[in-house]
């Protein structure tokens, strides 16, 4: 992939947008691309929390995995998505599995690398932040429904007392 | 509301017509769908959205949503999830088997303004049912329409509706995407609710409009997250279920503030209703 391409990319996350381009292309050189086949795992909860992605193409299901209870798949994220706000906001360790769903390209972005960009340019650091706290809003949101369990447990039921 | 006068029954709107039932299909665990045709020579008219009362002697009504997209064959399909009284010993019923019709009855899908717009259908669980007519009706009039999408939402891959249909609707013009709240490891799609596969579409926000259908909370987050991205409030229509009885704004039953779901909707601009859907002993 291109620089000027891996850049585009970039452009189009959520959490990027409104950056310089000075900070686009810092935030390109300092990417990596990866490919993973399917059902690949990328990392594991637990892991050290040191890189965030972005997803090229695939997509990433996020698994909570406990013994006696299997994986249970919670999320997923997609192209153009960023993936691995805990390295960024300073948690040591990962909390969920990542695993490809299909064949998935994505970028990584070293940590500190990123952390280091925020403090040279808190300009650059304001917008990412608040992308990242948008981003994990719209997640809270959505978990939030997820617990209401919008559909209820009728469909299990309902035709059982025929 | 909407510039498309909805068709009111022709024959007496008390007097249930009787309708046979021409073929039944297993749709999901808990629902059916029953495709009905009239003893009499009528031919059943009806707009996408529009509802029924179903009735069953010795049981009752149940308002059903028309769920089939054409009248041409002189049947009308509804897809019914069994919950109660009437609804379970619908379920019960044959090919062959009659049951009465009243309707159709409510405001149909605003269709007459979607000409020329993007439409973006948000669904969840049986509410795909109350959009399939106009669907259908989109996919029919393809070329009248800009971008046409559908996020459709199930707790689980098990409970999506008209999945045999999914392939012809995505051939036909309409871009797909679907999730889930629980997906096994043999499922590859998405994972997660409605409102976070919500994108701007590519054109303009204000030329977009949106139909959404399915729990009434989830409606409200869809609006909500609609009027986040930037579309216009006034162009989110939703669809809206309370008790019925008369269907015809005479008994209160259904009534919703001061609207009347059975006449007054059951399909409304999101404004009209925003502030009751927030009302917790409505
Ligand atoms: C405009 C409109 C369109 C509708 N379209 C459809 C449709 O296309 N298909 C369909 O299956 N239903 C549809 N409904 C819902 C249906 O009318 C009700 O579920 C109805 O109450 C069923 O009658 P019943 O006698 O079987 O159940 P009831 O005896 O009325 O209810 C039995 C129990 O089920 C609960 N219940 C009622 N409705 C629901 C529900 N929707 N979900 C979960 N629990 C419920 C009640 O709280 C009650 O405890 C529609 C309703 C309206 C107002
Ligand atoms: S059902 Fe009687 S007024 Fe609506």
């Amino acid at each position: 992939m291109s620089d000027s391409e891996l850049i585009e990319v970039i452009r189009r996350v959520d959490c990027f947008q409104g950056i310089s381009e000075e900070d686009l292309q810092t935030v390109a050189a300092m990417g990596h691309v990866v490919e993973y086949d399917k059902s690949a795992t990328i990392f594991r909860e637990g892991d050290a929390a040191v890189t965030s992605y972005v997803v090229i193409s695939g997509t990433v299901s996020l698994e909570i995995c406990a013994p006696g209870f299997g994986c249970r798949r919670i999320s997923t994220v997609r192209e153009g998505e960023f993936l691995g706000w805990s390295p960024v906001l300073d948690n040591l360790h990962l909390t969920v599995t990542g695993r490809t769903v299909e064949p998935t390209r994505l970028v990584e972005l070293p940590k500190q690398e990123l952390l280091a960009l925020c403090e040279r340019s808190p300009r650059f650091g304001y917008s990412f932040m608040r992308g990242i706290a948008q981003t994990l809003a719209r997640r809270l949101n959505a978990a939030r429904m997820q617990l209401l369990n919008l559909f209820g447990d009728e469909a299990e039921s309902s035709l059982g007392s025929d | 509301m909407n510039a498309t006068p909805a068709p009111m029954p022709a024959v007496n709107p008390w007097l249930p017509r009787m309708f046979r039932i021409a073929e039944i299909i297993a749709e999901i665990p808990s629902v059916r769908t029953f495709r009905l045709a009239p003893e009499s020579d009528e031919t059943p008219d009806f707009l996408p959205g529009q509802f029924n009362m179903v009735y069953l002697p010795g049981y009752g009504e149940a308002a059903i949503s028309i769920s089939s997209g054409s009248h041409e064959l002189r049947q009308m399909d509804h897809t019914i999830r069994a919950v109660g009284d009437v609804t379970k010993a619908i379920m019960r019923l044959g090919p062959g088997d009659q049951v009465g019709i009243r309707g159709p009855f409510g405001n149909p899908w605003p269709v007459a303004r979607l000409r020329g717009k993007d439409v973006l259908l948000v669904a969840g669980g049986i509410g795909l049912a109350p959009l399939r007519p106009v669907i259908e009706y989109l996919l029919q009039n393809r070329r009248e329409f800009g971008e046409l999408k559908l996020i459709y939402g199930a707790k689980t891959p098990e409970e999506l509706l008209y999945q045999r249909q999914f392939p012809a609707w995505a051939i036909a013009g309409l871009e797909m995407e679907v999730t889930v709240d629980r997906g096994t490891s043999a499922w590859k799609g998405h994972i997660g609710v409605v409102t976070e596969l919500m994108r701007p579409l590519h054109g303009a926000k204000g030329k977009t409009t949106i139909l959404t259908c399915g729990p009434e909370i989830m409606m409200r987050f869809v609006a909500r997250e609609a009027i986040n991205l930037g579309y216009d409030a006034g162009e989110i229509y939703v669809s809206l279920e309370r008790n019925m009885k008369c269907a015809m704004g005479m008994c209160g039953v259904c009534q919703f503030g001061r609207e009347f779901i059975c006449k007054d909707g059951p399909i409304f601009p999101f404004p009209r209703v925003a502030s009751l859907m927030q009302l917790e002993d409505l």
